[in-house]
């Protein structure tokens, strides 16, 4: 209510909403309906707004000296709120998420794990391949279901095409050869370990977010 | 409507400068290093590879994986990259909206 006291009774309920909007990240600017939570502005921030009023806040309430400097501030501060609203952008890349990170160092161990395996024959591990297979594909939906993922999506479709030579194309050659050989299995290793490092640098990149 | 005066612009413009100085310049360091560490790896792997190859470890089809493999990690590589360069253009944004915010309101007298 603070926010809209200076307003010409008029335009009190316009110039009310359109600044709640702005505190609470959407809502109703001149009648239109606008949702501003991708420019971080809004509950995030609206702590961030509020610090230089806090000190006032309690004197206000108690001595109404600092009622007209108070006001003008919001004023101006409203103007600030339009400014830096208007030079914000959404993010262009997920935030670090722990549990996609978690995944892709559960995925990699045991990914590694099972390509030792692989000199002995296919049909002996059957089902450590399913379930692996399993595994990786919930890592790589859980990826999938996140918002602004596209080059970590990418980098996982890499690693998993059978048709290329990283994971997908290792279980595909170990499943049309029986077996491979002891020292190749080594050297892919190393290879698809740092594959899926790639994911995980990116992964340990992003921005962390309080919640993250 | 209430305009910015030419002081609380170049204040931002200041802080705004050596925050991507800070930012960018690290990420550039670390994108030139992973470069150079990725061809480096690249360069004994294929070395070592070669060796096996002489020594019957592995045989050519096994060789072949391994260098479309290395194709497929550089890609990985450059991916990887490309979303860290967003991450830190995305934490500049973040960075510079404070840098305003902080600079106007302390110009306002708060």
């Amino acid at each position: 209510l603070l926010l809209a006291s200076f307003a010409n009774p008029k335009f009190y309920n316009d110039v009310l909403s359109r600044k709640m909007t702005f505190v609470v990240g959407w809502g109703t600017i001149h009648s239109d309906q606008c949702d501003i939570s991708c420019w971080r502005i809004g509950n995030q921030l609206f702590g961030f707004f509020m610090i230089p009023y806090m000190p006032f806040l309690g004197e206000v309430f108690g001595a109404n000296r600092f009622l007209p400097r108070l006001l003008t501030a919001i004023s101006q501060k409203s103007v600030l709120i339009f400014l830096t609203a208007s030079i914000t952008a959404c993010s262009t890349i997920s935030a670090y998420d722990q549990t996609a990170y978690q995944q892709a160092v559960n995925t990699k161990v045991d990914a590694l794990v099972l390509m030792d395996k692989a000199v002995e024959p296919y049909v002996n591990h059957r089902n450590d391949i399913a379930a692996f297979q399993t595994e990786l594909q919930k890592a790589y939906e859980y990826e999938r279901g996140r918002p602004l993922s596209k080059i970590t999506l990418a980098q996982w479709d890499i690693l998993r095409d059978p048709n290329r030579d990283l994971l997908g194309g290792f279980l595909k050659e170990w499943k049309q050869e029986g077996k491979l050989m002891p020292v190749y299995v080594e050297r892919k290793k190393d290879q698809i370990g740092a594959a899926f490092d790639q994911i995980i640098q990116l992964e340990s990149g992003k921005i962390k977010t309080a919640g993250g | 409507m209430a305009t910015l005066s030419n002081d609380i612009k170049d204040k931002i413009a200041q802080q705004a400068a050596t925050l991507a100085q800070t930012l960018f310049g690290k990420f550039i360091n670390e994108a030139v290093q992973d470069g150079k560490d990725f061809l480096q790896r690249t360069e004994n792997d294929i070395s070592t590879w070669l060796q096996d190859l002489n020594e019957g470890e592995i045989t050519q089809k096994n060789f072949e994986s391994l260098v479309r493999g290395e194709k497929d990690l550089a890609e990985m590589q450059a991916l990887k990259q490309a979303g860290l360069a967003q991450a830190a253009i995305d934490t500049f944004i973040n960075g510079f909206i404070q840098i305003v915010i902080s600079v106007a309101v302390k110009a306002i007298g708060f």
